[in-house]
């Protein structure tokens, strides 16, 4: 039964080599791309799952309210993890995390920057299932001055000799012993840590005392993660409900002072890469972004499904004669239905195992399109074989189970009187899929589009500030911080340097913030605000325009103690408006037991909207103060000739190596570092075009192979009609003009959900372009064009066919 | 063996109704070879289909060993169809994807008869229509009579005690001809009841009976003495 099952399948496949092939290509290119999204989702979801404990590990962040201005943050404060240890008999161990930055490591002449390292307690390996390749885990963090560096970073520095207990020279004069080697972090962390020092370091640095007291302001600086191991079988809804009594055992009283309303956060280590969406977190995947690629998957292999009902129903006349044959000789209708199902997932079983092959060859290229590392190994990730094939079977049967009951649905007399009628739903049916297929790819091509334009814009918006030909460098060194006025002046003698400026505070990344107070219609008031420190040059640098009143000025002695510029976004806040000149305003409030700088003084100008975060955010009010007290020198900008780049930045390197001969020159252009915060649009933009491109392909192919059965069955009737006189010219625009009818509904049922979904997508956006009518313009003319590029070939070739051998074909 | 009583067979498309079959009132016995005859579309396939259970009647009763069987579904008749009748066409009708072998063991897949079973069977039926050495081949690389006998050989292989036969030298040149028909006597004398409509009066001659219709109507039922 089976054997003559696949013979006969084999064979229809042998004697329909075109049709078949179309399909293969289609389904195999349509499975390509479902299992790399699979991997891809696969991935994503599996991030921090690698820790055994991942069930059990909790994050703590804060939510609090300070003057009406809401944030929600991935941190906590130091005192947390240990005080929480101790009041919540549900945690078992806690780990913090407070990152260093970017830090000159040197070994011998071995000299580089490193960057993502952060002080965590000993715990670290205990609660997280990081693999220590050398060292003892219980022992390995447990003392000050002690580091524990990644597989890469050992190997950058000590080769093949073994780094435990090598001293390593950090920063300008710090030392830490080398006590464990870790295995780098798996790709699928949200950690991105390439080193560790011991938490004992700070507490030394910082004083015991001081490092672990419990007084109210240490509550309150929200400067690391906090990570809790609970016991097993705790809930962590437990501590949400306990956290009252809490709060008001250590934070109350301050919380109360300040004015602040405070809620502890807490998520669940493996739900920080999909679902985390507060500041200060590592970089996160986005969920939106699944949804996306899951959404695309099914569009691609509808498109491709649908290719399969098309192509095999419009054999129908052909598999008639065989339906009515076998129904005669005795078959049921189930049999014929599972032979056609059999055909189906035969099918895409073969286009399966082919996609394999070509996902195999082209994961390399696709890990670096999404910055992953992804392999495909069923024996790693048994379910993603289960999803797949699960996934292809399900594919052979849907495409399959239309024609299957149309097809055997044929009435064996009728068959076997040669008067087959073609039954009318086919048609209809037909149409509608054909129509379907190209409103997913107008909503593709429409997405592309729209996509990329908002790409381009966010690239090219006047963001209120000119940001090219502008070199940064962070100045770590704090002797080079004291000596920026002459190292400014030894650059500008230069000529292809136009202009330097420090600033506490890298623009295009969102402020440093607190407490403010200004003047309202009663008196002063406290509000959040984000600020700069800048110098006398950096509003001239920069190119920001002064609106009101004037820049900060040498000539005016008390710029430098009590002025300040903002900005329209302020100025609207404040209800100052036009009249912001002369308003009185104060950075910092005194706190009991703070020694912050607070700084009364009054606003001398207004700049116009600068964007200083991305341009998913809306311009938020910011203070601009100006200061020339090293510790605010943090960033350097170098504004240079775009001209003669290379000389002007060894020049550059040169000065700042005579200045700082300790730590070594390193920089970025502000324009690139700028764009990167749009790597995610990017990547989105990328995979739209790619699997859109994908999608239309696919569809050309089903109406390539569509078309040439309707030319075929059209050939007699076009040498009928060119018999009687009909020109080659006129057939083609028959021909061509069902479909062309076809793709232009498509198009027109396609343009308000594209709409809607495109309008719903640029809603994340504070600053995003108008969905114009020419997006769809294009889109229209473009599947016009593809769908005409893809008929007219049969079209005329039938068309030009000879009229007599046309005839004589029947 | 089949009665009718009173068949009505109409046809709707659109909005053209034909009446292909108008009380047709026969009854074929056992054993019987029955030609039925009359002129092109007066309704001889359609009662043929009927009498063959591919396809419902629209009025009247059909009565199939004993069965009353009119208003039987889809699967019923494909049931009594399998087990008791062949059929042969005019146009062969045979599986182009299928070598004669396949050809002829396809009702025996339908029957779940084991394959041993299968093989032997088959082979005997091509051994018996004279074909057996084109086995392997497919439809299309033999001649108009080779493929008839195929398809002979594929309506007795069930062992049906029906064979319905819709002009089977219809597209056979008269050697051909003569011997399919010889194939069919040849059955009818071990048993099998033959129905088969036919233009050719020499065809007919072979039958103990010849049906005339006419316009859906049975005109005259002639019967005939065997030699
Ligand atoms: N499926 C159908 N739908 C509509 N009309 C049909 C159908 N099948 C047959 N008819 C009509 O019923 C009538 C009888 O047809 P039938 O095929 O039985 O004739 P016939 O006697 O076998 O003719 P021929 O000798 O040409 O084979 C004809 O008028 C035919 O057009
Ligand atoms: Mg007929």
């Amino acid at each position: 039964m089976y054997r003559n099952f696949f013979i006969n399948i084999l064979r229809t496949f042998g004697r329909n080599k075109f049709y078949t092939a179309l399909n293969i290509i289609g389904l195999t290119i349509g499975l390509v791309c479902t299992i790399l999204i699979l991997l891809f989702i696969q991935d994503e979801l599996s991030y921090d799952k690698y820790n055994v404990n991942y069930e059990r590990i909790i994050r703590l962040g804060s939510d609090f309210t300070l003057n009406g201005k809401r944030d929600r943050v991935a941190t906590s404060a130091l005192p947390f993890g240990p005080t929480f240890k101790e009041e919540f008999p549900e945690v078992e161990e806690f780990v913090r995390f407070l990152g260093s930055g970017r830090q000159q490591f040197k070994y011998g002449d071995k000299i580089f920057y490193e960057e993502r390292i952060a002080y965590v307690d000993s715990s670290v390996f205990k609660v997280f299932s990081f693999d220590l390749i050398k060292g003892n885990p219980d022992k390995a963090l447990t003392e000050p001055n002690e580091i524990v560096l990644s597989e890469t970073l050992a190997k950058k520095y000590f080769g093949q000799m073994d780094p435990i207990g090598k001293i390593l020279l950090v920063g300008e004069n710090k030392s830490y012993k080398v006590t464990g080697v870790m295995r780098d972090l798996p790709s699928n962390s949200h950690f991105r840590y390439n080193a560790f020092y011991s938490m004992k370091t700070l507490e030394k640095i910082r004083g015991t005392e001081e490092f672990n007291s419990t007084k109210p302001i240490s509550f309150w600086s929200f400067s690391n993660y906090t990570f809790l191991l609970l016991k097993k079988h705790a809930n962590s809804k437990v501590l949400l409900e306990k956290f009252p009594m809490y709060y008001n055992k250590y934070m109350k009283t301050l919380g109360d002072q300040l004015g602040v309303s405070y809620h502890l956060i807490i998520q669940n280590l493996a739900d920080i890469h999909l679902h985390s969406d507060l500041q200060w977190d590592a970089p996160t995947g986005n969920v939106k972004y699944i949804y996306i690629l899951f959404i695309i998957v099914i569009f691609i292999l509808s498109i491709a499904s649908i290719n399969y009902m098309n192509m095999a129903t419009a054999r129908s006349t052909k598999i008639a004669k065989e339906v009515g044959i076998r129904k005669v000789v005795g078959a049921y209708r189930e049999n014929l239905i599972r032979q056609f199902l059999a055909e189906s997932v035969s099918i895409t079983v073969f286009a399966f195992g082919i996609a394999l092959i070509i996902v195999e060859l082209i994961l390399p290229l696709f890990n670096s399109l999404v910055n992953k590392n992804m392999v495909l190994s069923f024996s790693k990730t048994p379910e993603l074989l289960l999803y797949s094939v699960g996934i292809t079977i399900l594919l052979g049967l849907i495409s399959g189970i239309y024609p299957a009951f149309y097809l055997s649905s044929f009435h064996p007399s009728v068959i076997l009187k040669g008067t087959f009628y073609k039954g009318k739903s086919s048609g209809l049916l037909r149409k509608l899929l054909v129509i379907s297929q190209y409103a997913i790819s107008a909503i593709m091509i429409s997405g592309t589009i729209i996509v990329a334009s908002q790409f381009v814009y966010m690239n090219n918006k006047d963001v209120g500030f000119n940001q090219k030909d502008i070199l940064v460098a962070v100045v770590r060194d704090s002797v080079l911080r004291a000596r920026i006025e002459p190292l400014k002046q030894e650059l500008k003698k230069n000529p292809n340097i136009t202009a330097v400026a420090t600033s506490s505070g890298l623009i295009g990344f969102g402020g440093s913030k607190t407490v403010h107070l200004f003047e309202g219609t009663q008196g002063m008031e406290q509000y959040a605000l984000n600020f700069n420190i800048v110098d006398f040059d950096y509003i001239d640098l920069m190119e920001m325009k002064v609106i009101q009143g004037r820049n900060f000025s040498r000539k005016f002695a008390s710029d430098t103690s009590s002025a300040f510029i903002i900005n329209q976004a302020a100025a609207r806040k404040f209800n100052w408006n036009e009249n912001s000149i002369g308003k009185k305003m104060q950075f910092g409030v005194k706190i009991e037991g703070s020694d912050g700088d607070v700084r009364p003084g009054n606003v001398i100008g207004v700049v116009s909207d600068f964007n200083y975060q991305t341009l998913e955010n809306k311009i938020e009010p910011i203070n601009l103060l100006v200061s020339e007290d090293p510790r605010t020198r943090r960033i350097l900008h170098i504004k240079i000739n775009p001209n003669n780049r290379s000389e002007t930045i060894t020049y550059i390197k040169k000065v700042w190596d005579k200045f700082s001969p300790n730590m070594s020159f390193s920089y970025f252009f502000l324009e690139d570092r700028m764009k990167e915060n749009y790597q995610s649009e990017e990547r989105l933009l990328w995979i739209f075009s790619i699997f859109s491109i994908i999608s239309i392909l696919i569809a050309s192919l089903g109406l390539f192979g569509l078309a040439s059965f309707m030319t075929e069955q059209c050939t007699k009737e076009i040498g009928v009609r060119k018999v009687l006189g009909a020109s080659s010219g006129r057939l083609v625009y028959l021909l061509t003009r069902e479909f062309l009818q076809l793709i232009i509904i498509a198009n027109i049922v396609a343009i308000p959900l594209s709409y809607w979904a495109l309008q719903s997508w640029l809603c994340d956006f504070s600053y995003r372009i108008n969905i114009g009518l020419w997006v769809f313009v294009v889109t229209i003319l473009s599947s016009v064009i593809i769908g005409l590029c893809t008929v007219s070939w049969h079209s005329y070739r039938a068309a030009s066919s000879d009229p007599a051998k046309a005839l004589t074909y029947e | 063996m089949i009665k009718t009583n009173n068949l009505v067979k109409v046809f709707r498309t659109d909005e053209v109704e034909t009446t292909a079959l108008n009380n047709v009132n026969l009854e074929i016995n056992n054993g019987e070879f029955v030609a039925i005859m009359g002129p092109s579309g007066c309704g001889k396939s359609t009662l043929l289909n009927i009498i063959g259970l591919l396809d419902n009647p629209s009025q009247g009763e059909l009565h199939f060993n004993g069965y009353q069987v009119e208003k039987y579904t889809e699967r019923q008749r494909t049931n009594l169809r399998k087990e008791n009748i062949g059929f042969v066409f005019q146009s062969f009708n045979l599986i182009d994807e299928l070598t004669v072998f396949e050809n002829v063991e396809l009702p025996l897949l339908y029957l779940k008869v084991s394959s041993s079973e299968r093989k032997k069977r088959v082979n005997e039926a091509l051994e018996r229509m004279n074909i057996a050495h084109r086995a392997k081949h497919f439809p299309q690389q033999l001649s108009g009579g080779q493929q008839q006998r195929v398809a002979i050989a594929r309506a007795v292989i069930s062992k049906p005690n029906l064979i319905l036969a819709d002009e089977p030298t219809g597209n056979l040149d008269s050697g051909n001809g003569e011997e399919v028909m010889n194939l069919l006597s040849q059955l009818n004398e071990e048993g099998t009841t033959i129905v088969m409509v036919t233009h050719s009066p020499s065809d007919a001659d072979r039958s103990h009976r010849i049906i005339q219709l006419f316009d859906g109507h049975v005109v005259t039922e002639n019967m005939r003495q065997k030699l």
